[in-house]
């Protein structure tokens, strides 16, 4: 009896062990959702043959400023944002740098921070937080005269590699010395591809970020101006605004970073309204296309950039004594335009991308709003405001698309404002 | 005849056949020496029967003693005998009063002295009662004087050693010698016992250029009650002054010193065997001969005036070595051979023990074992999981142990792991080794339990080969394998502990109070022990006996395991101050393969039908049902319950492979399964490293402890807590933990109950890996962590965080790793100057100063001198250079008395082992 109980009580001891499952695989806690970034990276900065003045929008409190040079930190300011939500501050007050990329710790509640460059040519870029990724920059050119560089920034303690790519009307570019360039820690480094390149009419460069985090941007100089424009991840969906700068010609240009080549269709905002499907072409791959704004457009207007891959996109205005790169964006209801103010009076280009009309105001930072307009669906405005003001902000009570251009003696600047998700009325 | 000899009366006289005494050539007189208590007319008989005509007989009664009748020849010495006969007598044979010699003995005594011109013949002794139980034929000796036969107790005489030969010495139970040189030789030494007088007389007679020879065909009974054994320390001092008188003086020089140092071995090694007694036997003989070292050196003139041959000649017929040490080494061996296995394979002789399958089975098992932990010789464990290194410092872990400040994370009063405490006690006697020590308790556990389970299986009547095979299996089967993959090192160690604490309360009742002392002493030390390698085991002997009463049949002592228990209380401040290791923690993944698990059912209900139901149904019950356990419980329940379902495999497969008495398609079904679980095991003796997984901190870590600027930490990341040392705690996205700069060692591995200190630094880690910071570093600096750690997933996934900062450098160590540097790092310890404090001990010391040294632990009020909190981290004043931790008195309350009779325990259980026979 006690036998046959102790069997069935192993059988069932056995049996139990199979229908019990074993301890879950244990799991950790999910990790926080990402904070914005604490910092921004300003890659352009000069401070011997340009003058450069950072401006800070956003909210108040202590950010500070840290130069970085060949693995050190040269300077280390601190940068007080005021209560009314803008500032300026010259690096050449700091600094006598030639290259002078400075890593801006911001003030809590976050701000944007942009860097204004004047001297032989005026430009204005957003600064960034850099990418871990692949980013591309379209827009360059090599031809004879001009001066194409690709900046690599990284202030941060690791070391950096990345692969720069080229592709021009030649095709895909190569040259061992784009391959996995070290960038090390606290360092600038500027590949000079109108010195490896040279002669390309056109040229659209691709940073590959292999290790660490780079903020990648370029600078175009030629005929005594000069465009500086950040890069961007690719994308399937773009909009670019299409200024009119006098005595400059105006192109698209489109590039594809990916190894398969991408169909696109542009969809024109004119005065016309929009028509869609204007132009279809195709990206190759790893390559660029070019379209001439003339061919289609006229006046000022705008441009949706519909995509069967990720592609990036610029405007290139290009004439005598004229340099400007604006990369594509995408429509959001705030914007925060840094810098411009401090060139000249700025010309604001506001698009309704959306189908039903919007409301847009427009001021200074710690001032009432000076504009308000109107703007009925796909329509684009271009509203002009007098030089002072450290830093602008775009507001509509729905998605729009906001870029600017400043033209004065010296040369013309233009960028895409910065879209944010602070609403300025609260 | 001398005056002082008395004739036999005609009618007493022993009946002598008329034909012999026509023909009394040679001529031969008899000296019987008289034995006391026993009547020698056994021996006059056996005298009077020789068919070979003697002189005379003659019994030599001793000085203090009177004849037994008045009618015989006798004398007071053998010596007085010698000196009454004149030169007609050829021979003297002395024969012992107890000794019975066969009617041809005296014959054939001459008749090899006659023939090989021999001077001392001896005879074939053969026990009296049997018919051919061999006592001696002769016998060598070792340089020290000590005899050797050669022959096993009980040795049949098969006629196998019946070669006439020279030999070292010849009892003086039966010689023949010649009379003229006896007479010359001053006869025996009358101070000397039989066996030393038959050495003593043997080496004279040698050195005087006779011969010495054992004439086999000489045989005589010998009733042994002149003395039997080694004959006390008498015989042994006669040997020493046998010896001395023998030697020259160059061979004394070294023999002297070396007779001393055999004795204390011998002492020594006697001692571990028991025998007390060897040690004054020793000082005797040696105080013996230094009071008698006048008359031994007259001997010594008197052999010089005779001598023909050196030292030499003696030489020749000796052995090599010294038997007293071979003879104790052997029994040693035995003895620790019997420990691991009571039926004793190797004890038997050498042809025996080689074809005992139970001794191919052992060193199999052993081979296999060696296999299965060469990494131990090879380099050393690897550091994974729990399996870490011990700290450098045995007297620092002790005073861990031992309510000390427990330093595994931000630091805690909590208890450490008594299995630190455990190891720190090798360590310290293996002189402050850390690696030694872990390497020697792993091989030391492992060896143990293979023979642990071989005893088992013995009390529970299922011993044999297969039972080392079950050892194997226990040891890298599937429920161990479990404990090994998730590292639980301590775990395994336990496994080698558990069969011999199981064993100790099963088993039939020792006889003595004392032996009953001795078992309860051993089961104590045991479970002692096996509770601070895995908590939960201290029931384990409980539970068991009580079992093994359930299951009838054997006898068990649930009583002794009761109080065993009591050993557990060794675990009480670790399990008090770690509550939620009970039913929490990470648990260990419980998923053994699934073939593994269908082959052990088939040994077990195989097992049970085949005929061996009880144990059989003990070890399916301890396998399942510890696997079954594992996967309810938390980490500290689970190792326990594993390391018992590992011995219950274990025991399963020595069932299954036991002798079947019966045949039958159940008993090879349980057979070929037992089979197939060894099978199954083998896979964990690949890697080499006691079943663990490879190495992942041992090597990774080496850079903690480069630029050493205080104490310092580091911060150990990785996807699952398996990839970590030791315990960690989940984080945001992955599972980290903190390690001081030595790396993980096995006093840190097990982290204390998350404290203030640990909840700030959570909360630090999601603002790092938000990305909120720009300087992380900064950040992680406020808990003293110099060095962040991530692998594999965790550095893919951390790496765009932490690529985003300015104060964490990134080192280049390893293709799965990613190691940053904390440029912004402070030390642990830092005072208001800015200046890092050391480790000291447990505590810190720096620079004397009268500010305040900010220490980067959870601290209470025992940190001193004069603790001050702050936040989760506190202060201490510098004033006197030193930051301690007064310990707590509770903690050391409960363990102190608890390994005390632990240790009073093992010497209990030593003095208490039932005799070795």
């Amino acid at each position: 009896m006690r036998k046959l109980a102790s069997l069935v009580a192993v059988a069932g001891l056995a049996i139990g062990l199979m229908f019990v499952p074993p301890p879950g695989r244990p799991v950790p806690d999910a990790p926080p959702s990402l904070s914005a970034a604490p910092y921004t990276v300003c890659p352009l900065v000069e401070a011997a043959r340009r003058s450069t003045t950072l401006v800070m929008a956003g909210a108040p409190g202590a950010a500070e400023v840290m130069v970085f040079s060949a693995g050190e930190i040269v300077v280390d300011e601190p940068w007080q944002n005021p209560d009314a939500g803008a500032t300026s501050l010259t690096i050449d007050d700091l600094t006598g740098l030639t290259f002078a990329p400075s890593l801006i710790a911001l003030p809590v509640g976050g701000a944007e921070v942009s860097t204004v460059l004047v001297g032989s040519g005026v430009a204005a870029v957003p600064c960034q937080t850099g990418s871990s990724d692949s980013v591309s920059l379209p827009g360059g050119s090599t031809s004879e005269g001009e001066t194409f560089v690709v900046v690599l920034a990284n202030p941060f303690a690791g070391q950096a590699r990345v692969t720069v790519g080229a592709s021009s009307e030649v095709g895909i570019e190569s040259d061992p010395a784009l391959e996995r360039i070290v960038v090390p820690a606290r360092s600038l480094v500027r590949v000079d591809l109108s010195a490896l390149l040279p002669g390309r009419q056109s040229m659209a460069a691709t940073v590959t970020v292999l290790e660490g985090r780079v903020a990648s941007a370029a600078v175009q100089e030629g005929d005594g101006d000069v465009a500086v424009w950040n890069a961007a991840e690719a994308a399937e969906d773009w909009y670019l605004p299409l200024p009119i700068i006098e005595g400059a010609d105006r192109f698209l240009v489109l590039a594809a970073p990916g190894t398969a080549e991408v169909a696109f269709q542009l969809d024109v905002y004119g005065s016309d309204g929009l028509v869609e499907a204007w132009y279809e072409g195709t990206i190759p791959a790893r390559g660029q296309a070019i379209v001439p704004v003339g061919e289609f457009l006229d006046g000022a207007g705008a441009v949706r950039l519909v995509s069967g891959g990720p592609v990036t996109a610029a405007v290139r205005l290009v004439g005598d004594g004229v340099r400007v790169v604006v990369p594509a964006t995408t429509p959001n209801p705030s914007w925060v335009l840094a810098g411009p103010g401090l060139v000249g009076d700025v010309d604001i280009h506001i698009l309704n991308p959306s189908d039903f009309e919007v409301r847009a105001e427009l001021g200074a930072f710690g001032d009432a709003v000076v504009e308000t307009v109107m703007l009925p669906a796909g329509a684009m405005t271009t509203i002009t405001v007098p030089e002072g003001d450290d830093a602008l902000r775009v507001e509509g009570d729905g998605d729009i698309v906001v870029t600017w251009t400043v033209s004065v003696d010296s040369g013309v600047a233009g960028a895409a404002g910065v879209p944010t998700d602070t609403t300025f009325s609260e | 005849m001398a005056a002082g000899m008395t004739d036999l009366p005609p009618s007493d006289q022993p009946e002598i056949p008329d034909a012999v005494l026509v023909t009394p050539t040679p001529s031969v007189v008899v000296a019987v020496t008289a034995v006391p208590g026993v009547d020698p007319s056994l021996t006059l008989a056996g005298v009077a029967r020789q068919n070979l005509a003697v002189s005379s007989v003659v019994l030599v009664t001793g000085q203090a003693r009177r004849a037994p009748s008045d009618t015989l020849v006798t004398a007071a010495t053998v010596e007085e005998v010698v000196a009454s006969l004149g030169p007609e007598t050829d021979y003297i044979w002395i024969l012992h009063g107890d000794a019975e010699p066969r009617p041809d003995a005296l014959a054939a005594l001459i008749d090899e002295a006659e023939r090989h011109e021999a001077s001392l013949v001896g005879s074939k002794l053969l026990v009296a009662g049997t018919r051919d139980t061999l006592e001696g034929l002769g016998s060598a000796t070792d340089v020290f004087g000590e005899p050797y036969t050669g022959l096993d107790e009980g040795e049949v005489d098969l006629e196998q050693y019946d070669v006439v030969r020279d030999v070292a010495f010849v009892s003086s139970v039966s010689m023949l010698v010649r009379r003229d040189l006896m007479r010359g030789l001053r006869a025996l030494d009358r101070t000397l016992p039989p066996t030393a007088a038959g050495l003593d007389l043997s080496q004279r007679v040698r050195i005087a250029g006779g011969r010495v020879m054992v004439a086999p065909s000489s045989e005589v009974f010998h009733h042994r009650r002149c003395g039997k054994g080694d004959g006390g320390w008498r015989e042994q001092a006669g040997r020493m002054r046998a010896m001395l008188k023998a030697y020259r003086p160059v061979t004394l020089v070294w023999m002297i010193p070396f007779a001393a140092i055999v004795g204390v071995l011998d002492s020594v090694g006697s001692l571990l065997l028991g025998r007390w007694r060897l040690i004054p036997r020793y000082v005797l003989a040696w105080g013996w001969n230094v009071f008698r070292l006048p008359s031994t050196i007259t001997s010594r003139r008197g052999l010089a005036r005779v001598r023909q041959v050196g030292d030499e000649e003696l030489f020749r017929y000796q052995v090599r070595g010294s038997v007293r040490l071979r003879t104790v080494g052997s029994e040693l061996a035995d003895r620790l051979i019997g420990l691991f296995d009571e039926d004793r394979p190797m004890a038997r002789r050498a042809t025996e023990v080689w074809n005992s399958a139970g001794t191919w089975g052992a060193v199999g098992a052993l081979v296999a074992v060696v296999i299965g932990v060469r990494a131990v010789f090879l380099g050393s464990l690897p550091v994974v999981g729990h399996s870490l290194p011990f700290a450098d410092s045995a007297t620092t872990t002790i005073g861990r142990f031992l309510g000390g400040w427990n330093s595994a994370g931000l630091g805690s009063a909590s208890a450490i792991h008594p299995s630190a405490g455990l190891g720190a006690f090798v360590q310290a006697v293996l002189l402050d080794n850390p690696e030694l020590a872990r390497s020697a308790v792993t091989v030391a556990a492992f060896i143990a339990g293979v023979f642990g389970l071989g005893r088992l299986a013995s009390r529970l009547k299922v011993g044999g080969p297969g039972a080392y095979l079950g050892g194997v299996v226990a040891l890298f089967g599937p429920a161990a394998g479990v404990l090994a993959t998730g590292g639980r090192w301590s775990g395994l160690i336990a496994i080698g502990v558990l069969p011999w604490a199981l064993s100790s309360v099963v088993g039939s009742r020792p006889k003595t109070r004392r032996s009953r002392l001795g078992a309860l002493g051993i089961s104590f030390f045991l479970t002692g022990l096996m509770a601070a390698l895995a908590p939960f085991l201290a029931l384990a002997p409980l539970l068991f006996a009580l079992a093994v009463r359930l299951v009838g049949r054997f006898p068990a002592s649930p009583l002794r395991a009761l109080a065993a228990t009591g050993a557990g209380l060794i675990t009480i401040p670790y399990l008090g101050t770690h509550p939620s290791l009970v039913v929490n923690g990470v648990p260990l993944p419980v998923d053994p393969a699934l073939v593994a698990l269908a082959a052990l059912v088939v040994v077990s209900l195989a097992g049970m039908v085949a005929g061996t139901w009880r144990v059989s149904a003990l070890a399916g019950a301890m396998a399942f049902g510890g696997l079954l356990l594992a996967r309810l419980t938390g980490p500290e329940v689970q190792v326990a319950a594993l390391a018992a379902a590992s011995v219950g495999v274990g025991l399963a497969v020595a069932a299954a492979l036991r002798r079947h008495e019966t045949k039958s398609v159940v008993s090879w079904i349980a057979v070929v399964g037992g089979l197939s679980v060894v099978v199954l095991s083998l896979p964990g003796l690949a890697g080499g490293r006691a079943g663990l997984p490879p190495d992942a901190w041992g090597s990774n870590l080496a850079f903690v402890g480069l630029e050493p600027d205080g104490v310092q930490r580091a911060l150990l990341v990785a996807p699952e807590p398996s990839r970590l040392p030791g315990d960690s705690r989940p984080g945001p996205g992955f599972w980290y933990r903190l390690v001081d700069v030595e790396g993980p060692t096995l006093d840190q591995a097990v982290l204390p109950t998350a404290g203030p200190g640990d909840l700030a630094l959570r909360a630090a880690l999601d603002r790092v890996v938000s990305g909120a910071t720009l300087e992380p570093g900064q950040v992680l600096a406020e808990f003293g962590i110099r060095w962040v750690v991530a692998v594999d997933e965790t550095a893919s996934a951390l790496r765009p965080v932490l690529d985003a900062q300015v104060d964490l450098e990134v080192l280049p160590v390893g293709e799965t790793i990613l190691v940053y540097a904390n440029s912004s790092a402070r030390p642990v310890a830092l005072d208001d100057l800015s200046r890092s404090w050391d480790r000291h001990g447990a505590g810190y010391s720096g620079p004397v100063s009268g500010g305040r040294v900010r220490l980067a632990i959870q601290g209470n009020e025992r940190w001193g001198p004069d603790w001050q909190s702050e936040d989760w981290w506190g202060t201490v004043s510098a004033e006197q250079g030193v930051a301690r931790y007064e310990g707590d008195a509770g903690g050391r309350a409960v363990l102190v008395p608890v390994l005390v009779l632990m240790l009073v325990g093992a010497v209990v259980a030593v003095w208490g082992r039932e005799p070795y026979r």
